[in-house]
């Protein structure tokens, strides 16, 4: 009877790595269709632009959910003295931090639709923190492969934040010198590039996870950092001044492919947690039913 | 030898050529392991080495002391006479240890009245860096140890009873009685002291490297990279057992040759299990790094079989 039961449990496993994934493909043609054609802004009904934003967003806030919650999954694999504990523990917090930034847009949006952002929100704090947590999660890893026994300090992420910071500056700066950021007080430009500085660190070192994991199950949940860098890439590149150069179609296939990317991001990450957990699940279903 | 263990063995006082083998031919059809003692005369033994079926070796006990022999050469040695041969099953871990017993040079022969003198016998050879076998026996009992630069190899140890056999030496050895302690000089070049030494460099990198992959991919990754790896290694029906981050290897390997094809297999499965977790590069890495932390000579006996680290990531 156990015989029997190992290769359809495994199997039922495989198919729902497969079902996610078709699913994740339906998500994002979905947010591509809804964020480039509107169809709902184009419908006759008051506020009917807010709505077809809203539904961006849910699309959005879907994918971000599943990131934090399969990382908690993963997560809960690992026993806390174990040295990998603290690497995924807290990169999944910076995926529920990046939650908590979608879900704070849907609060600011229902206030500030009609008026502009206060510079500083809380939706920066949340995405500020996820880039802390994810930049943390990314040095663990890297000291786990690359100093395991030379045991370097924690004291060494937050030089590695405060270069982040001070590069940021003199980016801001430079920012200023070319005439960037008009009608924008100083720390509003600051904090704009911050964003896109810690995106291309924190991407430029989860491409190099990219190269030294491979496909390995555990190398993929860095894939959506990848990701994200490349849609602030394209935002950075729009930002200072890029779309002059472009037609207007290829303005607009850029800008969607951005977004698209972004919530690429959540989903690559959802099915790379997804698929580790299910890598265990089955390892252990099959040794279990082997028995 | 003594010869405790071929009291448990089957007999047959007047043998012959034909009985010889019969008995070789149940091991071999059995893919047994054991030994087949052939008593030529009063003072001469011939002892044949199976190792799960396949001869490892055939030696000739002479004054204590044992030298390869040619099987061909019975007749001339027997000269016709009936002669007793006994055929005794062993597990492999004891089948081993009289291998490795069997191709050294018998070195000296003490007694042991107490448990300090034991003691003190250990920490003899822990100075002296001793590398060899030990043979002890007593009134009922008859156990074999390894010692590899002096330290005792716990995992080669082996007791016999009297009635089954045991993978530790007894505790407080010299507590019991008085016991005979023979020791046997490593014979570095023959081949079963070159399988004793690439199975522990093998094991030694194997381990070490299981142990960082579980420091990156964490223990239940572990749990099911070594349950898989055990499954493919599971057709070939090695006694190798891969448990957490150890490998232990009770199988009794003829050869160098048959050593390293398990060891190859055994690589190439945690090779491609690892790298479907965290990537072939990664794991050329651990397998590199480790490799390069094995002493010199037990880098140089597993290149000499071509188990070097490129051989086995994905």
């Amino acid at each position: 009877m156990s015989e029997n039961i190992a290769p359809n449990s495994t199997s039922k496993r495989r198919r729902t790595i497969w079902v996610w994934a078709a699913a994740s493909a339906i998500l994002l043609v979905l947010f591509a269709w809804v964020y480039y054609f509107e169809p709902i802004k184009n419908l006759s009904f008051p506020n009917s632009d807010y709505w077809n934003d809203k539904a961006t967003d849910v699309i959005i806030l879907v994918p971000a959910l599943a990131a934090a919650i399969s990382g908690a999954l993963l997560t809960r694999h690992f026993k806390p003295s174990e040295p990998p504990y603290r690497i995924w523990l807290i990169f999944t917090l910076g995926w529920w931090a990046w939650v908590g930034g979608e879900v704070l847009g849907f609060v600011y949006d229902y206030f500030y639709w009609f008026a502009d952002y206060p510079e500083f929100t809380f939706i920066d704090v949340f995405w500020l923190l996820g880039y802390v947590f994810f930049g943390l999660s990314l040095y663990y890893q890297f000291r786990l492969i690359y100093s395991y026994k030379r045991g370097r300090k924690s004291a060494l992420y937050f030089s590695f934040i405060a270069i982040g910071l001070l590069l940021a500056l003199g980016l801001t700066q430079l920012a200023l010198a070319a005439g960037l950021g008009e009608g924008y007080s100083w720390a509003a430009l600051y904090l704009a590039v911050i964003y896109p500085v810690f995106d291309l660190a924190e991407g430029a070192a989860a491409l190099w996870l990219f190269f030294l994991f491979g496909r390995g199950y555990l190398g993929r949940p860095w894939w959506g950092l990848i990701a994200f860098a490349v849609a602030d890439g394209i935002n950075i590149f729009f930002w200072i001044g890029g779309y002059n150069w472009l037609s207007d179609q290829v303005y607009y296939s850029l800008d969607l492919f951005s977004n698209v990317a972004y919530v690429a991001g959540y989903l690559i990450t959802a099915l790379a947690f997804l698929a580790a957990h299910e890598h265990i699940e089955r390892g252990i279903t099959a040794s279990a039913s082997s028995r | 030898m003594e010869r405790h263990l071929f009291l448990t063995g089957q007999t047959e006082l007047h043998g012959s050529l034909v009985a010889l083998n019969s008995m070789q031919a149940k091991l071999r059809e059995n893919q047994g392991t054991g030994l087949i003692e052939v008593k030529v005369g009063a003072a001469r033994q011939i002892v044949l080495a199976y190792a799960n079926g396949i001869q490892a070796g055939v030696f000739l006990l002479e004054n204590g002391q044992s030298r390869p022999f040619n099987l061909a050469e019975l007749s001339t040695l027997w000269g016709g006479a009936p002669f007793s041969v006994c055929s005794v099953s062993l597990p492999d871990r004891a089948g081993r240890a009289i291998w490795l017993i069997l191709e050294s040079r018998k070195q000296e022969q003490l007694e042991v009245r107490d448990e300090e003198a034991w003691q003190e016998q250990l920490r003899v050879w822990e100075r002296e860096k001793f590398s060899g076998a030990v043979e002890i026996t007593s009134k009922t009992g008859q156990g074999f140890a390894i010692l590899q630069k002096g330290n005792l190899l716990v995992e080669e140890s082996v007791f016999f009873n009297g009635q089954g056999f045991e993978n530790t030496l007894p505790p407080g050895i010299g507590m019991v009685g008085i016991w005979q302690v023979i020791t046997y000089a490593a014979a570095p070049s023959s081949n079963a002291w070159q399988c004793l030494n690439l199975r522990k460099s093998a094991i030694h990198w194997a381990g070490g490297v299981l142990d960082r992959y579980e420091s990156i991919a964490g223990r239940r990754f572990l749990e099911v990279t070594g349950k898989e790896i055990q499954m493919l290694i599971q057709p070939w029906q090695w006694k190798i057992y891969v448990s957490g981050t150890n490998v232990a290897d009770q199988h009794f390997f003829a050869g160098t040759e048959a050593t390293a094809h398990a060891y190859r297999a055994l690589f190439m499965g945690m090779g491609t299990q690892m790298g479907f977790v965290i990537g072939g590069s990664l794991t050329l890495r651990i397998l590199t790094e480790i490799f390069e932390e094995l002493e010199q000579a037990q880098r140089a006996a597993l290149e000499a079989h071509r188990l070097i680290p490129a051989a086995f990531s994905i």
